[in-house]
């Protein structure tokens, strides 16, 4: 009680004293909420984001580290080549890309949250059909066939098992093992205006087409189509047309420009997985294998997608695989991983930044706090030989001591808190935008490096429709946060004003038992 | 204490404080105080003379009880001194005029009266109102009564500390060249309270270098440099 009574006549009869050590205190809170809010803010958007992106990964043969691999074995003490056709061919066949079955295997994975599938396949029209075409000169025919094998390699086309060599046809069927494998209608950039969705658990040869592609070959829902294997194109395979579709106009307008009708989105005609597996079966069954090795079934590509519920859903299934024995020339890979962390890269910049200002404010700031509380203790020493000598034992007058500390710090933090409040939000947005600035400042000097047109994106078409094309993203940063200093944010810093006036106080407190109170008075004249 | 204490009551009562064979050093350097054999009796004042650097105010400290002797005890009622809660002693039985004061300076003079009052822990009612009438008492008006320290002048200062030593009724007086600042008139003043205090029962001890002060003395031990010798001298018959 007189303990109190003296702090607070002390602290009001010490206004200087104590404003100095208040207003400290009030900048080491301010700085901190600041740090706290933009931290609390920099991690919920975070989650947010990622709360808002379904993490989805597939596993892909890494073919250019068996490249390598072929490089470093046959080249060993001689100069760099290129890699032996052979060879390649030979590690190519030793890891083949992963069946539908040994896929199906790893997602049985409790890791994974949804699994779906899909086959694409390029077909041929057939009759009367042709494929839709944008630009107005038809004299092109759009039968060709482009053969290619791994680019560049010698004797590329010797490839076993189909691997090797692809043909574009007309247009391109997939079959969907499930409505989750139809990214285009999840997302929105395709929807069905007219008949209705087919059965995907179904081999009932029923498909969907493009609006587009049906008015160019004046086709409604019922009708049948045929298309044809553009290796043998006596090989026909028909399907009725269960609905009609609607393609996004600018997701299109992406893939025309490869020029390839197979890859414009109107020319897309979804089948179930069971129809273009039947097919698939057929058409092998009737292969003829030529003299270089090339059989004329007709080939799948497969594309298999794993569904994560958490980034750590997926990190662990990665270590399931190899757990399991999957080779590293397999890799497993996720797009909206990738963005999601381009994305997030000035957000993390920002919190880490954030990080190292609370760490900075706490450690100077409780530096200069024990500091001070010490100076002003040893100012004090007349103070302190006083009170002991009319006989206020020390613990006592320590008390009183640490008790006026911590009164004006708790005031400090109160102010700083509310100016750190006030602050915060403006603040941490303004960080925020100078690392986007700065993260799209690296990014588009990247695309220069590479000789991309900063606009451009999309880059060479990819066989598989559902895969994303080689060229940069354009990344959408995350540039806004939410730094409003909530309860947790408060009750973080008033904890920490807490321990830094304690440790103040510990250190006045241990200057105050030093002394005696007959040296100090003794020494004043 | 004995049933007859009225005969020779100066002989015959226990002494509160008693000084055995005393010595003090400051950090082991040459002695300040040396086999120094005093006692002191309730109900009588003491004047302690000596010349300056004698070490009287290191002898006032030690009776303070903020020092300990570094040879031989100091008993206070019968109990060493140094087995005794000190700061106890210092708060509730010894009130103590410093020779330089020893105020807070932040707090004003009545505030700095009341601080021993709260700290002695006694149960002395209307605190405020008491320590004003002790301001008075000294010749310390209630506007100079809520003044700062520091807006004191010192013999202004002086009877603050007065006033304080005296707040909480303590056992024993010391006081340290009390009436060094004041004039002589005030001075009376003070020698009339201390001898009062004396009559009241309390033990009263006074450094002085006033020959007015020590002619009021009921005793008066000389202390001398190094050497310690004491000498006794009756206060003078009749005078009360
Ligand atoms: N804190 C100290 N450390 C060391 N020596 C001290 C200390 N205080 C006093 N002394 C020495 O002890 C001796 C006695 O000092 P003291 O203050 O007791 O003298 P005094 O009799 O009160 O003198 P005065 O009449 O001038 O007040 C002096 O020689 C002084 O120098
Ligand atoms: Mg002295």
């Amino acid at each position: 009680m007189l303990t109190l009574a003296n702090a607070f006549k002390s602290i009001s009869r010490s206004l200087g004293r104590s404003l100095l050590l208040g207003v400290i205190v009030a900048v080491i809170a301010a700085a901190a909420c600041v740090a706290l809010a933009i931290r609390g803010a920099a991690a919920s958007a975070q989650a947010d984001a990622l709360a808002s992106i379904k993490i989805t990964g597939v596993i892909n043969r890494d073919v250019q580290k068996l490249m390598t691999a072929v490089q470093g074995s046959t080249a060993e003490g001689t100069e760099p080549s290129r890699p032996d056709a052979t060879a390649l061919a030979q590690v190519m066949a030793e890891y083949p890309d992963l069946g539908l079955g040994q896929l199906q295997t790893y997602a049985e994975s409790s890791h994974v949250a949804d699994f779906n599938y899909s086959a694409s396949a390029s077909l041929d029209t057939a009759g009367e059909i042709e494929p839709y075409s944008s630009s107005s000169s038809e004299e092109e025919e759009t039968d060709e066939t482009t053969t290619g094998g791994w680019g560049g390699l010698p004797g590329g086309g010797s490839m076993p098992g189909g691997q090797g060599g692809f043909s574009t046809g007309d247009v391109t069927v997939l079959g969907a093992s499930a409505e989750s494998a139809l990214t285009g209608f999840i997302s929105g950039s395709q929807r069905i205006t007219t008949g209705s969705m087919i059965d995907l658990t179904a081999a009932d040869d029923a498909c969907l087409v493009s609006n587009q592609f049906a008015l160019f070959n004046a086709l409604a829902t019922g009708d049948e189509i045929d298309l044809a294997n553009p290796q043998d194109e006596a090989e026909t395979h028909s399907c009725q047309i269960s609905g009609l579709y609607d393609v996004d106009a600018t997701a299109a307008d992406q893939r025309r420009l490869s020029g390839l009708t197979a890859l414009d989105p109107a020319n897309q005609i979804y089948v179930s997985y069971p129809t273009l597996a039947a097919w698939a079966d057929a058409s092998a069954a009737a292969a003829t294998v030529s003299d270089d090795g090339q059989s004329t079934a007709l080939s799948l590509q497969l594309s298999a997608t794993y569904v994560f519920s958490s980034p750590d859903d997926y990190s662990a299934f990665e270590a399931e695989l190899r757990a399991q024995g999957l080779s590293d020339y397999y890799t497993l890979s996720s797009t909206d991983l990738n963005s999601y962390e381009a994305s997030a890269v000035p957000l993390k910049n920002l919190s880490s930044f954030a990080t190292t200002l609370l760490w900075l404010v706490l450690g100077v700031g409780g530096a200069i706090l024990i500091a001070v509380s010490v100076f002003t203790v040893r100012e004090r020493k007349y103070e302190v030989g006083v009170y002991t000598a009319i006989g206020l034992p020390k613990v006592q007058v320590a008390l009183q001591f640490a008790t006026e500390v911590l009164a004006v710090t708790m005031a400090g933090v109160v102010v700083g808190l509310g100016a750190g409040a006030a602050a915060a939000p403006s603040v941490a947005n303004n960080l925020l935008s100078a690392q986007v600035t700065q993260a799209e400042a690296d990014s588009s000097a990247q695309d220069q490096n590479f000789g991309r047109l900063p606009m451009s994106s999309g880059g060479p078409g990819n066989m598989n429709m559902d895969r994303a094309g080689f060229g940069s993203q354009a990344v959408s940063y995350i540039d806004q946060v939410n730094a409003a200093v909530d309860l947790e944010v408060a009750g973080w810093l008033a904890a920490a004003g807490l321990g830094l006036a304690v440790a103040a106080s510990f250190a006045g407190v241990v200057v105050v038992m030093r002394y005696e109170p007959l040296t100090i008075l003794a020494n004043r004249t | 204490m004995t049933a007859d204490s009225n005969s020779v009551p100066a002989l015959a009562a226990d002494p509160i404080l008693r000084l055995d064979k005393i010595g003090y050093s400051y950090d082991g350097s040459a002695l300040v105080l040396s086999n120094l054999t005093w006692d002191f009796q309730p109900g009588r004042l003491y004047g302690i003379i000596g010349r300056s650097g004698a070490g009287k105010t290191t002898l006032l400290s030690l009776l303070a009880g903020l020092a300990a002797p570094t040879a031989g005890t100091i008993l206070f009622d019968g109990q060493d001194l140094s087995r005794l809660d000190r700061y106890r002693y210092r708060r509730r039985d010894v009130g103590v005029v410093f020779q330089s004061f020893n105020l807070l300076p932040h707090l004003t003079a009545v505030e700095n009266v009341e601080l021993s009052m709260r700290a002695s822990g006694k149960p002395i009612p209307e605190k405020r109102a008491t320590a004003l009438a002790l301001l008075d008492k000294v010749g310390l008006s209630e506007a100079l009564a809520h003044r700062r320290i520091l807006k004191l002048s010192g013999g202004e200062q002086q009877r603050v500390a007065i006033a304080r030593a005296l707040s909480y009724s303590p056992r024993v007086v010391l006081a340290d060249e009390p009436t060094g600042n004041l004039d002589l008139a005030t001075q009376d003043d003070i020698i009339d309270i201390m001898g009062a205090l004396a009559e009241e029962g309390r033990c009263v001890i006074i450094v002085t270098h006033s020959p007015e002060v020590a002619r009021c003395a009921d005793q008066l031990y000389e202390l001398k440099a190094a050497a310690v010798q004491g000498r006794r001298r009756r206060r003078p018959q009749g005078t009360a």
